[in-house]
């Protein structure tokens, strides 16, 4: 029986621009075990980001295999990719992304919603979900009369609101100041601490030591995959 | 994910991007959307307008909307006062004028003749009048424009239309009495080789111009001048209440058989199927320019949706990314640009039926040939209203799907 909520094989990742052929994943075998906390690292370019939007089935790879759950992802049709986003997968973007004319709760509400909570269930979850993470009296704030942190934040309860088997988050304090990105990490990993698997693509080695593991990619391979002195959560 | 639940998040993101966005972009798309509408239904109503202020202009001037005639092989109407005594006990009837049209050559200036110059002569179409019924009927005596109309009992007074008379633009209408003023004696030949002398006590002008092609004297003066026992009449113009509903009218005179003995005619067959081809051809001319106007429109809600799109393309691909569907991104958009258009239609309905059109009835726009109204039929305007929302659906539908449609991390990264 597979055990890995998510897992790659040989995975290939080129992009073509007219002739020109980039290369950037070189077949990489990468697992996560359900509720782990894994920290994607490597310099720019290695390939990192890429990995996590092939495992996040945002992009197709050019080869190999991926699973989630056991089950196979590329050879599914588009629907169901993005029906498994909207229920399996969260997603934290580097910039928040929180669609500026809606608020802190109407952002949490739309994949909500989207995934068939009524109006009033889907607001009362997005209160009580951004009221854990220190939000309750901002619900009603637009992006744009929050702080980078506090928006950052909503980011993350936008995408673990639907209760994901996966989070996904991309240098998700790259945009931050340290203060508030130890916010945005003490809230992934009291979510960790719950049971929600993580997988982080981060540059800085401080942050990704906050991970159960450390994967380190280099010009699209793994280089190493250690194990942080960090305490397993689970 | 169900269809339901996209049209739920389509019309969650359509209502609070509406409700949030800029007011004054927002005033600006429907006042833009409205002057589209405007365009589309106005400049149509407009055209239709002078044919239709002309139509009324000839009902309510001359030729009023029911026409009785003589049969085709007959001279005179027989027996006028029964058909009058039906036309009066009948629903909507207002009024009626008797008529007697006869060719005659009129001459002016005869009295101051010199040996071997010429008369001014004009050989033309003389109407007898029963100037009190006619008041009623087609309201002649308001359109003197010099001295006064005939009265009952006048009998050697004449009055001339204005082409007759030479005022005016006479330009295609054929030959004009030259130096003829009120109070000048004229003189008029009849076809039954009386002349008779009479007085000019006023000018008719108007836009319509049969009238200001024909002299006019009292039916009793024709009567005397052919010796007729009883009033002979050439035509009776009926007025009614509502002239747009004269086949209810004329189906009374058929009901009761009297189209066997009498031309029972319509103001519209009066006037001739030329009318309906011009009356096509302004409409399609309206739709052309409306269809301009609203290929603009289409464009304009095609850049705003597109540029609102585009600029929000990362959140796009963030929340495609995060599950929503392009259907819902979609609908969002659609939704907006459908809202601004409704909006825009009512507001457009309601400034045209609430304030356009009855401005325009009480001060029609002065035409050379007609009072121009602005005539929009609620069928015409409605079959517009529909293009409308069609066209703005499909200029929101198509900028939408094709930055929705567009790959989930391309739209992330801005690439």
């Amino acid at each position: 029986m597979n055990t890995y909520i998510v897992e790659s094989k040989k995975l290939v990742k080129n992009y073509e621009s007219g002739e020109v052929v980039t290369k950037v994943l070189h077949g990489v075998d990468f697992k996560v075990k359900e509720g782990e906390f894994v920290a994607v690292m490597g310099p720019s370019g290695s390939g990192k980001s890429t990995l996590m939007y092939q495992l996040g089935l945002i992009d197709n790879p050019t080869d190999g295999e991926i699973f989630i759950e056991g089950r196979d992802m590329v050879n599914i049709p588009q629907y169901e990719r993005d029906d498994i986003r909207l229920n399996e997968l969260g997603f934290v973007f580097q910039d928040y992304a929180l669609v500026p004319e809606l608020t802190a709760a109407e952002n949490v509400m739309v994949p909500l919603l989207m995934a068939g909570y009524t109006s009033r269930k889907a607001y009362e979850r997005a209160v009580d979900y951004l009221g854990r993470v220190g939000l309750g009296e901002r619900v009603n704030n637009l992006p744009s009369q929050l702080s980078g942190g506090e928006q950052q934040r909503v980011s993350v309860v936008r995408a673990v609101s639907n209760d994901p088997k996966i989070l996904f988050a991309d240098e998700p304090t790259a945009s931050l100041d340290s203060e508030m990105s130890k916010g945005v990490l003490s809230l992934l990993h009291d979510l960790n601490k719950k049971g929600q698997t993580i997988i982080m693509v981060t540059h800085e080695e401080e942050y990704g030591n906050l991970a159960e593991r450390i994967v380190f990619l280099r010009d699209g391979v793994i280089e190493s995959d250690r194990k942080t002195k960090k305490r397993p959560t689970k | 994910m169900k269809l339901k639940d996209a049209i739920d998040v389509g019309s969650f993101l359509a209502i609070r991007s509406i409700r949030r966005s800029n007011k004054y972009v927002t005033g600006l798309i429907i006042f833009i959307l409205t002057l589209i509408f405007l365009n589309l239904v106005a400049i149509g109503g407009l055209l239709l307008g002078l044919i239709r202020g002309a139509e009324i202009g000839y009902i309510a001037t001359y030729g009023g909307s029911v026409i009785i005639e003589p049969l085709e092989d007959e001279k005179y109407i027989k027996h006028p006062d029964d058909i009058l005594d039906f036309t009066e006990t009948l629903p909507g009837y207002i009024a009626y004028g008797p008529r007697h049209d006869m060719s005659v050559k009129l001459e002016a200036g005869y009295k101051e003749k010199k040996v071997g110059s010429e008369v001014s002569n004009v050989s033309g179409l003389l109407t007898g009048v029963d100037p009190e019924l006619e008041a009623q009927t087609t309201n002649f005596p308001g359109m003197v424009s010099e001295g006064r109309f005939l009265e009952s009992g006048d009998r050697d007074s004449i009055v001339l239309g204005s082409i007759v008379a030479g005022r005016g633009d006479t330009i295609g209408f054929g030959e004009a009495l030259e130096n003829v003023y009120v109070g000048d004696k004229i003189r008029a030949s009849y076809g039954n080789g009386s002349q008779r002398e009479y007085t000019i006590v006023g000018f008719l002008e108007t836009k319509e111009p049969e009238i200001n092609l024909k002299a006019y004297v009292t039916n009793e003066e024709i009567q005397d001048v052919f010796g007729f026992s009883d009033p002979k009449y050439t035509d009776i113009h009926i007025k009614i209440a509502d002239p747009f509903a004269v086949r209810d009218f004329t189906a009374f005179y058929e009901e009761a058989g009297y189209d066997k003995d009498y031309t029972i005619e319509r103001w519209d067959q009066a006037i001739g199927t030329a009318v309906d081809d011009v009356n096509d051809t302004m409409r399609a001319l309206g739709d052309i320019i409306g269809g301009i106007g609203l290929m603009v429109g289409a464009v304009t809600i095609f850049i705003l949706i597109f540029v609102n799109a585009v600029s929000k393309r990362r959140f796009i691909g963030i929340m495609k990314a995060n599950g929503i569907s392009s259907f819902a991104i979609v609908m969002s958009y659609v939704l907006q640009g459908v809202f601004y258009s409704v909006i825009a239609v009512t507001i457009g309905m309601v400034t045209l039926f609430g304030f356009l059109i009855p401005y325009v009835d009480r001060n029609p726009i002065d035409f050379p040939f007609a009072d121009g109204v602005l005539y929009v039929p609620l069928d015409y305007a409605i079959v517009r209203l529909i293009v409308l929302l069609v066209v703005t659906f499909f200029s929101g539908l198509i900028p939408a799907y094709l930055i929705a449609r567009e790959n989930t991390l391309n739209a992330i990264l801005g690439r």
